[in-house]
């Protein structure tokens, strides 16, 4: 017989919630429980109550460990890079720069001539960072060896890539190894300057690098001339570029500056346009080499502008040297015509005193030499030239300047050579060569020109 | 997942797959047991609800009442949460509030108090020579269950709780004491009245059948 216990228990047992009653309730508990959730907070009580022996647990609950953590990540991914965009060899985030942010910029070149171009950059990177060395006096002979090693990877780099390019594209190729020679020129000049100014580190052993790629550059070059508007469009851009850039450093570049860099546009704009008139006149081969030179003279333009580095260590006029215009040069030999003709008066006024019939003779003689040389400047010119006139022009200022030392001094003199093969080109073109003869001292030079 | 505003970052340090603290805890033994507030307190309506609807119809002898009344303790153990506290052992929790809403029942339905009750009884609340007296499990030989079961609800509301407390939900007296705040003794000493009086009614009852089938009778 069972127990009362157990025979009450089992008898109450029969009252019980039916199914549907039972699930009625469940659903407005729970609905009760929607309207009322918990709080937030409270969850974190539970939280804290995990415990486990095998995991451990750090909560990251409050706001400003998070936003400390979002910082931390910004300035390790943006902001590591752009430092190490300073750094120099040996510091700490040298690497980062070259081996991340170099090799990110390695793999978005593409294409052979993107290839080139960045090679072109990293050259220039390194040689920057090694003058930048050199001047703190920091550039030991290891480290010098091992930037020269660098620059030698990447020109060959270069090379290999233009290469490649010619195969593809012959303009292309042009371009880049235009690009690409003029900032081996920018770099040599640059490191002279190191080289001739520097009392700390030497820089020989990357000038010897730089030069020796120039050389390889210069064997190497394409003899498939490039196409015209193939170079004109690359000017055009170019030009554009120049103009903004110069538009840009108006604020850090001194009033001087900014002139001369003006005055070089000016120049190669003129230059275009010569190159222009060429080609207009024999379309096949006239004007491609004077584009390709004015485009050399745009990107050295515009790495002076560009690198404040170099635009501090050369001056633009060795970079870019000033062409006169016709005008200038015109000036230029009235200029010489004047002085020349003012000293003459004082050689011819000088002579009536000298009674030495030698000397007399010398200076007669060294006269009629600079009246040869004088012949034709006084008349019209065409533009082209412009040039021998100048020379010549220059050669009878050396000697009136030597007769004038002669008539006015009774110290023995030495006279310069005085060029004897005299060319003059009239307004008509016609030209008419006179033979002078040679001489190096007062007694020989002064020589009337043979006849 | 709620939004629960915080991060959590679990190092794995062993051999166990990360957990998720939303679903529950790993024990030491390796058992996983639920944690999240919501599901606890799911899990304790599923396992208690029917125990405590049963308690609340045999205290307050009502269907319809004792669902709403365990509707409302739920409602009250949730807001209970809500405000922060923990509840390690469902069970006992849920069985006092149950039991102090039957209260409030009972005083809403202007019964007898308590207290009116126990003078009722006599202030007298047991002795252990009492419990000694006649035995309880002497008592009980002679009860028959079913008519107990039905007659728990003509008790008085103190004696029915005990009742209910131990012979429905299976109590032990320790356990109704701290239930119902009183000592052990006096539980065993309202429990062995309780049926006392179970017993005097069903032979009561027993006795008035008897006569009814003597009248009846031709």
């Amino acid at each position: 017989m069972k127990s009362f216990d157990t025979e009450l228990k089992k008898y109450t047992e029969k009252t019980r919630l039916k199914a549907a009653e039972r699930r009625e309730l469940r659903e407005r508990i729970l609905s009760y429980m929607e309207y009322h959730p918990l709080p937030k907070q409270h969850e974190v009580i539970t939280r804290d109550m995990i415990v486990s022996q095998h995991f451990i647990t750090i909560p990251f609950n409050s706001l400003y460990t998070r936003l400390a953590a979002g910082v931390f990540a910004v300035v390790l991914i943006v902001g590591v890079p752009l430092f190490a965009e300073r750094s120099v060899p040996g510091d700490a985030l040298y690497l980062v720069k070259t081996e991340i942010n170099e090799g990110v910029r390695a793999q978005l070149a593409d294409s052979p001539y993107e290839k080139v171009a960045l090679e072109t950059k990293l050259i220039e990177r390194r040689i920057s960072e090694a003058r930048l060395l050199a001047r703190e006096g920091k550039l030991t002979e290891a480290v010098q060896a091992e930037i020269a090693e660098t620059v030698r990877g990447h020109a060959s780099a270069a090379q290999s890539g233009l290469v490649e390019l010619r195969a593809s594209d012959v303009d292309e190729a042009a371009i880049a190894e235009i690009a690409f020679s003029t900032a081996l020129d920018v770099q040599s000049a640059v490191l002279d300057t190191q080289l001739e100014t520097s009392t700390t580190s030497s820089v020989s052993v990357l000038q010897d690098v730089v030069d020796s790629a120039r050389a390889e550059v210069g064997a190497n070059k394409s003899e498939i001339a490039p196409s015209f508007d193939g170079l004109m469009a690359r000017i055009e851009q170019e030009t554009t570029r120049a103009y903004e850039l110069l538009e840009s450093i108006k604020t850090s570049a001194t009033d001087e500056e900014q002139t001369d860099i003006t005055r070089r546009l000016s120049d190669i704009e003129r230059a275009v346009i010569t190159a222009k008139d060429l080609h207009a006149t024999a379309p096949e081969t006239s004007g491609v080499q004077e584009l390709a030179d004015a485009l050399g003279l745009i990107q050295k333009l515009i790495v002076f502008m560009t690198d404040i580095d170099v635009r501090e260590t050369v001056t633009l006029e060795s970079l870019v040297p000033v062409v006169r215009t016709p005008e200038e040069q015109m000036a230029a030999i009235q200029a010489l015509f004047d002085d020349i003709t003012a000293r003459r008066g004082i050689v011819t006024t000088h002579l009536e005193d000298i009674t030495e019939p030698a000397t007399r003779e010398k200076v007669l003689l060294g006269l009629e030499s600079v009246g040869l040389l004088t012949q034709g400047a006084t008349t019209t010119i065409v533009a082209a030239a412009y040039d021998s006139i100048e020379k010549r022009l220059e050669e009878a200022l050396v000697l009136i300047i030597d007769l004038e030392y002669l008539t006015t001094s009774t110290l023995p003199v030495i006279l310069d050579p005085v060029v004897t093969d005299v060319s003059t080109t009239t307004a008509d073109g016609s030209a008419t060569t006179t033979d002078a003869g040679t001489g190096t001292t007062t007694e020989e030079v002064i020589a009337v020109p043979a006849e | 997942m709620k939004d629960i505003g915080f991060l959590t970052v679990i190092a794995y340090n062993g051999f166990h797959m990360a957990l998720d603290p939303k679903k529950g805890k790993r024990k030491t033994d390796g058992e996983i047991v639920a944690t999240g507030h919501e599901d606890r307190f799911l899990k304790a309506f599923d396992e208690y609800s029917d125990a405590l609807f049963r308690h609340a119809v045999y205290r307050l002898s009502d269907r319809e009442r004792a669902i709403e009344i365990v509707h409302d303790t739920f409602t009250k153990v949730w807001g209970y949460i809500r405000n922060g506290h923990e509840i390690d052992t469902y069970k006992p929790f849920l069985y006092k509030v149950l039991n102090n809403l039957i209260i409030d029942e009972y005083r809403k339905r202007k019964e007898m108090s308590l207290d009116a009750l126990l003078a009722e009884e006599g202030k007298d609340e047991g002795t252990f020579a009492e419990l000694h007296e006649g035995g309880l499990e002497e008592l009980t030989f002679s009860l028959d269950a079913q008519k107990a079961a039905e007659l728990i609800h003509e008790l008085p509301p103190s004696y029915r709780e005990v009742i209910t407390l131990r012979y429905v939900d299976g109590l032990g007296p320790k356990e109704i004491s701290v239930l119902i705040e009183e000592t052990e003794n006096v539980v065993s000493v309202r429990i062995h009245r309780a049926l006392r009086l179970l017993k005097e009614r069903i032979v009561l009852k027993e006795e008035e059948a008897a006569a009814k089938r003597t009248i009846h009778t031709p």
